[in-house]
C-alpha cells in the first residue's frame, strides 16, 4: 500500500528528478556495442479526453503504441479518432476525423531496479483528416430592428487535412505490474492545412483547437496503458 | 517542500488549459448599416433635419426619437430584398422603400456570416406633402458604414 501511494505520488512530483542521476553515471563509461532492446509494446488509452468527449456527448478515442527500441529511446505512435462541437452562438460547426502521429520519446528518468516509470521528452509528426459540417449560422448584426433567424446549413466542407510536429513531455508509472498511468503536455505547431475560401478551421483532430491568430496549439491527455510484454 | 512543487505544477497545467481556451470572441465587423447624410436642397450643403424620428415598418420601436442630425446609419432587413422606413420631420411623415440584393460573407469562426447589401435602390413614396425633395444614391454597395451610402436633400 505505500508503494502505491508513493507511486501516485511520483506522477505528481517532479522534483528531485535528476537526484539520482549522477550516481549511474560513473558506471557507464565502458563502451556497449548497439544493441536493441527485447521486444516490448505499451498500448495506451486516453482515458481524460474520453470522459471529457461523454460529457459533452462526443466521441473522443486516443490511443497510443510505444516501445522501448534502443537505451532510453521510445518509437511511439499516437492514433485516434476525435469529434468536436464549435459554438459561439453566431456559427455551431462539428468536426469529425482520424489522425495519426509518428515521433521519438527520449527517457530521462533513471530507475532503481525492477521500476519502470519514465519521464520523456518527446518529438512527432502527426497528420490528420477529417470533415467539417456547418451545421447553422446566425447572421452576426448589431441591431435588433430585423432579427437575426437562425438558419439550418448542414453544409460539409470534406476532405480536410492538416500535418503539425510538437514537441511534448510525459510522465508514465507503473502503478501494478504492466499497468501504467501517466500524462502529457504537448506544444503543436501546425504546419500546412488544406482548407476552403470563406471557412475556418476550429479543431483538427489530434491537434486540437486551432487558433486564429498563430500555428500553435497545445495538448494535454491522461493515458492508462499496458505493457504487453515485460522486459 | 515537495507539496508545494506539485501544487505549482498542478496549477501550472491548469493555467495552461485556460489560456487556451476561447479565442471565438469577435472584435468588429458586423453587418454594415446604410448611412444617410443629410443635405439642404438649394445649397448641397450639409444640413440637419429638426426634430427627426425614425421608424422602420412594419412599425417597430423608432430608431431615432425627435433628435436633430445631419447623418443617420439605419440597418436593413437581413431577411427580405426591401426595407420601408418612415423618416418623420415636424409631424411630416415621409416614406422610404429600399430594395437591395444580399449577399451572405463569411468572417471568421469568431464574427461568423455578415450581409452585404448590393445594388442599393431608394426612393421616396409620393404623399402629396414631401420634406425630402431628393435622394441620391453615392454608393450603391453597403459592406462597410464608416462612409455616407445615400444623400437626401431637404
Amino acid at each position: 500500500m505505500l508503494k502505491f501511494i508513493i507511486k501516485i505520488y511520483f506522477i505528481f512530483s517532479l522534483g528531485g528528478l535528476f537526484a539520482q542521476q549522477a550516481a549511474n553515471d560513473s558506471l557507464k563509461s565502458v563502451k556497449k556495442p548497439f544493441k536493441l532492446n527485447k521486444f516490448n509494446l505499451r498500448a495506451g488509452f486516453d482515458i481524460g479526453n474520453f470522459i471529457y468527449g461523454k460529457t459533452q456527448d462526443l466521441g473522443r478515442y486516443n490511443f497510443y503504441l510505444d516501445s522501448n527500441l534502443y537505451k532510453d529511446y521510445y518509437l511511439i505512435f499516437h492514433f485516434g479518432n476525435e469529434e468536436y462541437l464549435f459554438d459561439n452562438t453566431l456559427i455551431e460547426m462539428s468536426t469529425s476525423g482520424s489522425y495519426a502521429m509518428l515521433g521519438i520519446d527520449y527517457n530521462l528518468y533513471d530507475n532503481w531496479p525492477g521500476m519502470d516509470n519514465q519521464i520523456m521528452l518527446g518529438f512527432s509528426v502527426g497528420k490528420a483528416s477529417f470533415s467539417n459540417t456547418l451545421q447553422k449560422y446566425r447572421i452576426n448584426q448589431s441591431s435588433d430592428v430585423f432579427p437575426s433567424e437562425t438558419i439550418i446549413s448542414n453544409k460539409e466542407f470534406d476532405n480536410l487535412s492538416a500535418t503539425w510536429m510538437e514537441i511534448r513531455s510525459a510522465i508514465q508509472v507503473e502503478l501494478f505490474k504492466n499497468i501504467y498511468v501517466g500524462y502529457n503536455i504537448s506544444l503543436k505547431y501546425l504546419l500546412s492545412d488544406k482548407k476552403y475560401p470563406d471557412f475556418e478551421l476550429t479543431y483538427i483532430p489530434g491537434f486540437r483547437r486551432v487558433n486564429s491568430n498563430s500555428s500553435y496549439g497545445f495538448g494535454l491527455q491522461y493515458f492508462i496503458s499496458y505493457r504487453f510484454k515485460s522486459r | 517542500m515537495n507539496y508545494k512543487k506539485s501544487l505549482f505544477f498542478v496549477i501550472a497545467s491548469l493555467l495552461l488549459l485556460l489560456a487556451c481556451e476561447k479565442d471565438d470572441v469577435c472584435l468588429g465587423a458586423d453587418t454594415p448599416k446604410m448611412v444617410m447624410r443629410l443635405y439642404d436642397f438649394d445649397t448641397h450643403e450639409l444640413k440637419p433635419a429638426s426634430d427627426l424620428t425614425v421608424v422602420a415598418l412594419p412599425s417597430r420601436d423608432s430608431l431615432y426619437k425627435n433628435i436633430s442630425t445631419d447623418s443617420l446609419a439605419v440597418p436593413l432587413d437581413i431577411n427580405q430584398d426591401f426595407t420601408e422606413y418612415v423618416l418623420t420631420e415636424n409631424n411630416n411623415p415621409d416614406t422610404l422603400h429600399i430594395t437591395y440584393t444580399r449577399s451572405l460573407f463569411f468572417v471568421s469562426k469568431a464574427c461568423g456570416y455578415i450581409m452585404f447589401f448590393e445594388n442599393l435602390g431608394v426612393e421616396v413614396k409620393p404623399d402629396g406633402n414631401l420634406w425630402i425633395k431628393d435622394v441620391e444614391i453615392i454608393e450603391n454597395q453597403i459592406k462597410a458604414d464608416t462612409s455616407a451610402h445615400v444623400k437626401i436633400y431637404h
